[in-house]
């Protein structure tokens, strides 16, 4: 019966963990279910085009995927998602893109077909842009990396950050291709958010255009765009180019426990897109609330108490885009302008969903349930199993800790024992019961933190802790360093091949790695010098031995659980 | 917690699929070969070693927990050569760094004395939670093995930085000691200051081949074919990502099967 119990108890739990390792917390759901960002707006024959940045999380918060989908409209109002959405999610096969991709920036070539430019997170030299082409605009197909981050050593001032392409836009002009993307850059010992500007005649090779860029920077002076460039958006208007940007500001207010960023989107303007003249009347646009005005909506961020918003203003509060906001895309629209927009209600949220406002100037824009917004996609529905496995967990917490008292008890029938019988070197024994005596009375006599109360118990647990554990850890491993030379000694005696070639690796390795090696073969080419010779052997030798062995192990373990889960392993009889 | 892909979902269904055919094939009568490990051959010897000399064995899992695969393959040995010390009537200590693990070791060790009907012969006080800080139990384990003049010092399961801590003193006084860790980092420690040290997945193979079992052996033909598999995906993979294969990653398959990764 006991056996029974056993192994009826042993399969359920580990049906358990099978379930939650197999099942996700989360499954379904759409591909931009937590939010929707980068938008970009592009005009077709039939109507507009959004393509956008989907986050999806079925396993989490700590776990989220990127995708870039599809919205449609014919007269920038209703929008409806595309059914095959996501048109493309993270890469399986490319390094390029594994993470995730983000910030679609999509151009109509002159024969109807479409090229799409993109952030692709995963390369090991950081996130850069890689290119896609379509005919119909839906299916894509990927073409690799087009632009990376490059680091400008010898100009410190104008040093392009690796991995830092944060945003990523791109016009189609009659002589090829133009991109803006934005970035960090060093300038006079700081970093700072800019945006670089890069041609090219066939979207594949671009001129970085080095010496020049960036083209545009933020201004710390502006306030409002202290801290950098969240998105950008650039559209022409016959001889003049627009820069949209949303740069943002972060307060650390209560002592920095509150974090509230603001974003807003300025307006700067070019003939040639090198130079740039911001607009005076900056901010132009930004979420909800900043319809009142800059110094409404900042004196809400800081202390909502405090704003004397007004019933009018209040009933902004009630919309998605009342507080935050993040990207933007801004294409012609008739006379006017049509821009896009991810926003969120609470400043410091993340489900951003899309909105649209249009605008006669593109300066004074018109928001609200005219223009209407996109909403985020289905919620995936839960397992539940995730939740019952972390319940289990907590019982084995429960356990090890009894287990503790277990071990206690056997350890004083041990030394009890000893000193009962008077065994030899029983006065020893006599150190088990002080020292537990000793830390329970600490543990007893604790008293409240950040009080005098208990203090003198708090003082004695560093003397036992810092003054006696770590000082006896610190002299064990002054211990393991005279055992590391004996060992040694004893290894090193040649007394088979083996033992010979561990030998010489041996002398490889640390010849390799102190300057007396390196100076007896300094006289040799490069790639024969003993300290390449000893890296080669890490890496080329010793890495995938361990890595086999590794692997083997964890096969091993795991043929070993399902046994154990099946109870398979039977005792000897 | 981690969460599989359907990857790993179509790997682990394979594996049960071989574990499963190979041990009804082992049941049905199929002998299969399983290559032999000096260091579990040699697990006999040294117990026979401390019964010639009347001296004690010790025994530790290291600092495996209830969480460690390690620590089920050490017991399965454990298990193993208290069987053969009780039946020689040879005195065995178990030394215990992790508290929850302390009641397995000491069952493991019961039930073998209760197996070889010695049970009257299995003192509690010789399975011993000595300590969690993991260079105390080293050094205690030492202590041990000096002070009670070991003969053979087994150590199986998951070690630390605290190995050579363990096994030194015992290799300088000439105690007969086989290791067996599936960390790589302790591995030339052990190698160093043992006579015989189990490789990686070898503990593991080590719990199937001392429990005599047939069956279970079929379950390391599953462990191979496996590890097989493996080392042919990390073959195909090195191509595809050399070769940028977007043919591939485009096809309509692998969109399909991209849905629901």
């Amino acid at each position: 019966m006991k056996k029974k119990i056993v192994i009826v108890t042993t399969f359920v739990v580990g049906l358990f963990y099978f379930l939650g390792f197999v099942l996700p917390p989360f499954l379904g759901g759409d591909f931009d279910n937590i939010s929707m960002t980068s938008p970009c707006l592009v005009e077709t024959d039939g109507g507009y085009r959004l393509y956008y940045t989907g986050t999806q999380s079925r396993k989490g918060a700590s776990e989220v995927r990127l995708g870039i989908g599809l919205a449609e409209s014919e007269d920038g109002a209703p929008w409806s998602k595309h059914a095959r959405n996501a048109l493309l999610a993270r890469s399986m096969f490319s390094s390029d893109d594994w993470r995730g991709l983000s910030h679609p920036a999509v151009v109509r070539e002159p024969d109807g077909s479409a090229t799409m430019f993109y952030i692709g997170h995963g390369s090991r030299v950081g996130d850069r842009v890689l290119r896609a082409t379509s005919r119909d605009g839906i299916t894509w197909r990927r073409r690799g990396p087009v632009i990376t981050p490059v680091k400008v050593e010898s100009d410190v001032s104008r040093q392009l950050d690796r991995a830092s392409i944060t945003a990523l836009a791109v016009l189609r002009e009659p002589g090829g291709y133009v991109a803006y993307f934005s970035g960090t850059y060093r300038r006079d010992e700081r970093t700072i958010h800019g945006i670089s500007r890069a041609t090219s005649s066939d979207g594949i090779s671009w001129d970085l255009h080095l010496a020049a860029n960036p083209v545009f920077m933020i201004e710390p002076e502006n306030g409002w765009e202290y801290k950098k460039i969240t998105d950008l958006s650039v559209v022409r208007s016959g001889d003049e180019l627009r820069l949209y940007y949303a740069g943002t500001k972060t307060y650390f207010l209560d002592g920095g426990k509150r974090v509230v960023p603001m974003t807003l989107v300025g307006l700067a303007t070019s003939s040639d897109g090198i130079s740039w003249t911001r607009h005076a009347g900056n901010p132009v646009f930004g979420p909800a609330l900043f319809e009142r005005g800059l110094e409404v909506y900042t004196r809400f961020l800081l202390d909502e108490d405090a704003a004397d918003l007004g019933e009018e203003a209040e009933s902004l509060l009630d919309r998605f885009d009342a507080l935050g906001l993040s990207g933007v895309s801004v294409i012609r629209h008739g006379e006017g302008y049509l821009l896009a927009y991810s926003a969120v209600k609470e400043a410091n949220a993340t489900d951003y969903r899309t909105g649209f406002a249009t605008s006669d100037d593109g300066i004074t824009w018109r928001t609200g349930a005219t223009t209407g917004a996109l909403e985020l996609g289905r919620a995936p529905y839960s397992t539940y199993v995730s939740s019952v496995t972390t319940y289990v967990s907590r019982v084995f917490i429960v356990v090890g800790a009894m287990a503790l008292g277990l071990g206690l008890v056997g350890l004083a029938k041990l030394h009890g024992g000893k000193i009962m019988k008077r065994d030899r070197d029983w006065v020893y024994s006599m150190a088990f019961f002080i020292a537990l005596a000793f830390t329970l009375a600490v543990a007893f006599g604790w008293g409240k933190e950040g009080t005098d109360e208990g203090l003198a118990g708090r003082k004695l647990y560093n003397i036992i802790y810092t003054g006696l554990l770590v000082s006896f850890g610190a002299s064990s491993m002054g211990l393991l360093t005279f055992y590391l030379a004996s060992s040694s000694h004893r290894s090193f005696k040649l007394k088979s091949a083996e033992a010979g070639l561990m030998m010489i690796a041996a002398i490889l390795v640390l010849l390799g790695q102190v300057p007396l090696g390196q100076m007896l073969t300094n006289w040799m080419p490069t790639s024969l010098q003993i300290q390449n010779v000893s890296q080669l052997m890490s890496s080329v030798v010793v890495n995938p031995a361990m890595r086999a062995i590794q692997i083997g192990a964890a096969v091993g373990g795991l043929v070993l659980a399902t046994r154990l889960w099946f109870s398979m392993d039977r005792r000897r009889e | 917690m981690q969460h599989a892909d359907w990857v790993l979902i179509i790997l682990i269904a394979l594996l049960f699929y071989w574990i499963f055919t190979s041990i009804r094939r082992a049941r049905r009568g199929k002998t299969f070969y399983v290559r032999r490990i000096p260091g579990i051959d040699a697990i006999d010897n040294a117990v026979g070693r401390a019964t010639e000399m009347g001296r004690p064995i010790v025994y530790t899992p290291g600092e495996s927990g209830v969480q460690n695969m390690e620590l089920y393959a050490s017991l399965g040995i454990l298990s193993y050569i208290a069987d053969r010390a009780a039946r020689l009537s040879v005195k065995l200590i178990a030394t215990v760094q992790r508290p929850e693990t302390y009641p397995m070791v000491e069952e493991t060790i019961r039930e073998s004395y209760r197996n070889a009907e010695r049970l009257d012969e299995f003192r509690d006080e010789d399975v011993r939670f000595l300590s969690q800080h993991a260079a105390v139990h080293a050094m205690m384990t030492a202590g041990i093995i000096e002070n009670e003049e070991a003969a053979t010092a087994f150590f199986f399961g998951l070690f630390g930085y605290q190995s050579l801590l363990m096994t030194e003193p015992g290799a300088r006084r000439g105690v007969i000691q086989i290791a067996g860790d599936t960390g790589v980092f302790q591995m030339p420690f052990f190698i160093a200051s043992c006579d015989y040290v189990l490789i990686g997945e070898e503990l593991f193979a080590a719990s199937a081949y001392v429990s005599g079992d047939p069956t279970i052996k079929g379950s390391l033909v599953a462990q191979d074919r496996f590890k097989l598999v493996l080392l042919l995906l990390v073959l195909v993979g090195l191509l595809l990502l050399s070769a940028h294969w977007s043919v591939l990653e485009e096809s309509p398959i692998m969109q399909l099967l991209r849905r629901y990764q």
